[in-house]
């Protein structure tokens, strides 16, 4: 009995055993973003060199960024801006109107073939993420320019520097072009910087620890198989703000979504309405807020006029192809959407017919319903809508907890149904459910 | 008077091993230490500093006093990890007839009694747990920051971690890695210093120690594992962490009982195979000293392949653990309790050694229906339960 309790080990000692290797790397990883965005943002705002100058800057910057992050792989960041470039004045020179849906479609294309058949799996979960924010920004300049939202084509120094601009292609977030040459201009400079940068960069690392360190231990491995999941979803959750955070960070030290007087206009992610969520809905939108605004404005609603389920559908379609052709991402995505759909309906009908304040979003001023805000029956089914919510999203989470090699080098399907196997396909049998008690209602 | 006290316990201890234990290496005395580990004997006040029975530092080698000095800390981690190592041994053996019971070290006698004069698989079996409680504590330790000496070495991150593991798997000595591992080359090499002092590998008995003492570290060092992240948009890898795991000091136990059941016999003369890189007459020798891990044992039965860096190895065949035998130090089995349903070595049939055994019941209270308070309480139930123990005659 003695002999035993030797090895219960003291758990500060394990977090801190773990906690500081990964401190150690994740801020080797903030230093040299840190360093080249504030360096960029220096030389912009003091030497005040012209536009193009700028923009050149942004784009040295930014290759050296990311061959400093990836390496050898930067030459499919590279392809893709110019190739896309060479692509977009072909098709200007053809037509003034397709050239977003066509571009759109060549990038998917581009994106799934390169997937599938050139680049080997660990190198493409490595440049994934930075393809994809490359990707979003060729397609909005598109769209954009089809809109007549600029006066003239970009020229390449212009469009190589948005697309590799240092403050957002390693992490994101997506900025439009009318906003990168806005930030371009902005002068602020003040103590108030380095605070907001500081606490960002604080809360990344905090981020990071939680993810790493303290959720996948807090919960002892023999619990039962839903804590578990709520657990490993929590830590990919956690990973998600680390990245969040961190990619603000990024922006803010290249100054990046601060305004003249230096406050901070981005925002990422919402973690708190993800932690404690009222509906899918929301946590949709909060998950990623500049994605979500991508997805609204260059896909959802040119769809819009085909019908909006169509529009629904296609914007589903789109954000997974966005994330590779990748049986996981496609399946949680999907789930999302149709879950998400679900639930809006039914809340929408739970609430005329109960008389509650309980839809998927919460009523901002207009609320004809009987039960308000406050109301003890708001609050009730509010709070179940949440829980049934946090267990979906330990059930789509889950998922993301693999062994590192798998992490490395993307999931297969069968790891995907294996994880909802054992979870007993709750959430698809619920919805299902639920969907089947919304039409008799 | 302190000193001469200290003197005198050294020149007695120096003159035993010299005199009476010509066979046995000679840098088993340290063992000593786990027993001056325990948390009274530590002075809490100047951490890295360890007040110790000046009987237990004569124990010491020159050598592993002054490895003591010049790494404040260390020494506290090496007792640590020798009693450490003495309660996994006594984990894994508990029910052999061999309980690797020790004895009261003080009297110039080794810790775990003459059973070490001989080179049979108990005694590889001490000289691998203890060497891999040092490797293991020291490295623990060295992670915690407890030793001043020795800190986390990020300057090797980047190295590929893949090829590092690939040649770990091929050949521990050249293993390698990046980040705050560093921790487990300085356990190893602190290890090497002080736990092979003494061991000169002219003799087999020697070279057995050595093969056995390398054998514990390579177990720990195996063993470690490298833990990876990968943060990125949407579960992509842009950014990887990974941080070091030593392993648990009980897995590290099992898999040396492992080879302890399949360690292999070595010749005992004279048998034993050049390394090649010793063979080649041409390269000059840089580094002399290192080359006592340079040897490879033959095994004693010719068919058999040549134990491997991991593998267990002894010389004499092991005594019978059944009878009382002052000479080896064996205290034999009467009085040891025994389970009367098993077949295994626990079993009182093997255990008793044939001369049956004797059943008494007892009442016993003990804690039961234990549940487990969220956070951090464990309550418990007082149980009055009868008890069947068995005991060999």
């Amino acid at each position: 009995m003695e002999e035993d309790e030797y090895y219960t080990e003291n758990s500060w000692k394990n977090l801190s055993l773990c906690a500081e290797p990964t401190l150690y790397e994740g801020l080797k990883f903030a230093r040299d973003i840190i360093l080249w965005n504030i360096i960029l943002r220096l030389i912009i705002q003091y030497i005040n060199p012209p536009l193009n100058i700028c923009h050149s800057l942004s784009l040295m910057i930014g290759i050296l960024l990311l061959y400093l992050n990836i390496g050898q792989p930067i030459i499919w960041t590279l392809g893709i801006t110019f190739g896309s470039y060479i692509f977009i004045v072909t098709l200007s020179l053809v037509t003034t109107r397709w050239r977003g849906l066509l571009v759109s479609l060549g990038m998917v294309t581009f994106l799934i073939s390169s997937e599938i058949f050139i680049v080997n799996p660990k190198m493409w979960q490595q440049i994934r993420g930075i393809q994809m924010i490359a990707t979003m920004k060729i397609i909005s300049v598109a769209v954009e320019l089809d809109r007549g939202l600029f006066k003239s084509m970009l020229n390449p120094i212009e469009f190589a520097g948005y697309l590799l601009c240092p403050a957002n292609s390693l992490l994101g977030p997506w900025i439009s072009f009318n906003k990168y040459n806005h930030y371009l201009g902005v002068r602020f400079l003040s103590f108030r910087w380095i605070k907001i940068i500081s606490i960002n960069l604080f809360l990344s690392m905090l981020y990071l620890v939680l993810s790493n360190c303290v959720v996948p231990w807090y919960i002892d491995d023999d619990a039962s198989k839903w804590l578990l999941a709520y657990r490993d979803a929590q830590a990919f959750r956690m990973s998600h703000y680390f990245v969040s955070t961190m990619s603000v960070v990024s922006m803010i030290s290249a100054g990046f979504g601060l305004s003249n007087d230096c406050r901070s206009e981005v925002q990422v992610t919402k973690p708190y309405f993800i932690e404690l969520p009222r509906s899918l809905v929301q946590v949709v939108v909060y998950w990623n807020i500049p994605m979500h605004k991508w997805l609204k404005n260059y896909v959802f609603k040119p769809c819009q006029p085909y019908g909006q389920f169509t529009a629904i559908l296609v914007t589903y379609t789109m954000s997974s192809v966005l994330h590779g052709f990748n049986f996981q991402l496609s399946a949680v995505l999907l789930s999302i959407g149709t879950f998400s759909f679900v639930e809006y309906n039914f809340r929408v009908k739970v609430a005329a017919a109960l008389e509650v304040c309980c839809l998927a979003n919460p009523c901002i001023k207009q609320c004809n319903h009987k039960y308000r805000k406050g109301s003890f029956l708001t609050l009730f089914v509010n709070f179940l809508f949440g829980l049934i919510t946090v267990i979906h999203l330990a059930y789509l989470g889950v998922m993301f907890e693999a062994s590192f090699s798998l992490q490395e080098s993307g999931y297969s399907y069968l790891h995907t149904l294996s994880k909802w196997e054992n979870l007993n396909y709750f959430s698809h049998g619920f919805v299902a459910f639920l969907y089947v008690i919304f039409l008799a209602l | 008077m302190k000193c001469l006290c200290t003197l005198v316990v050294l020149t007695v201890v120096v003159s035993c091993q010299a005199t009476s234990k010509p066979r046995r290496g000679r840098g088993s005395m340290w063992w000593g230490i786990a027993k001056a580990g325990e948390p009274n004997n530590l002075a809490p006040m100047s951490p890295g500093v360890l007040y110790m029975d000046p009987a237990v530092h004569a124990t010491l080698r020159r050598k592993q006093r002054r490895l003591a000095r010049e790494n404040p800390g260390a020494l506290a981690a090496v007792a640590k990890g020798a009693s450490m190592a003495v309660a996994e041994c006594q984990h894994q053996f508990k029910n052999r007839r061999w309980n690797c019971s020790t004895r009261n070290f003080l009297r110039g006698k080794n810790l775990f009694g003459k059973i070490v004069d001989k080179g049979c698989r108990e005694t590889a079996f001490i000289y691998a747990i203890t060497s891999a409680g040092v490797t293991h504590a020291v490295a623990r330790a060295c992670a915690e920051g407890s030793i001043e000496s020795c800190s986390c070495d990020y300057s090797h991150v980047g190295a590929a971690p893949h090829r590092a593991r690939a040649a770990a798997a091929s050949n521990v000595r050249v293993w390698k890695w990046g980040g705050c591992s560093d921790n487990i080359g300085f356990g190893f090499r602190f290890s090497r210093e002080f736990v092979d002092t003494g061991e000169r590998g002219k003799t087999v008995r020697e070279k057995m120690n050595l093969h056995n003492n390398e054998a514990g570290r390579a177990h720990v060092q195996t063993e470690m594992r490298q833990e990876c992240k990968c943060h990125g948009m949407s579960g992509s890898c842009t950014v990887k962490t990974c941080w070091m795991r030593l392993p648990s000091f009980r897995s590290v136990g099992d898999s040396l009982k492992d080879r302890f059941d399949g360690a292999s016999r070595v010749q005992a003369r004279g048998g034993e195979l050049e390394a090649p890189a010793q063979r080649n007459d041409a390269a000059p020798r840089r580094e002399p000293r290192r080359d006592r891990y340079r040897f490879q044992l033959r095994p004693s039965n010719k068919e058999h392949k040549a134990p491997g860096v991991k593998d267990l190895v002894y010389v004499d065949p092991s005594p019978g653990f059944c009878e009382r035998n002052p000479r080896l130090g064996i205290a034999g089995t009467h009085g040891r309790a025994c389970n009367d349903s098993s077949l295994g070595v626990d079993g009182c049939d093997l255990m008793c050694c044939g001369r049956g055994y004797r059943t008494d019941t007892m009442f016993v209270y003990e804690r039961c229906n234990c549940t487990f308070l969220w956070c951090c309480e464990v309550k418990c139930k007082r149980c009055h339960t009868e008890k069947v123990v068995h005991t060999c005659l």
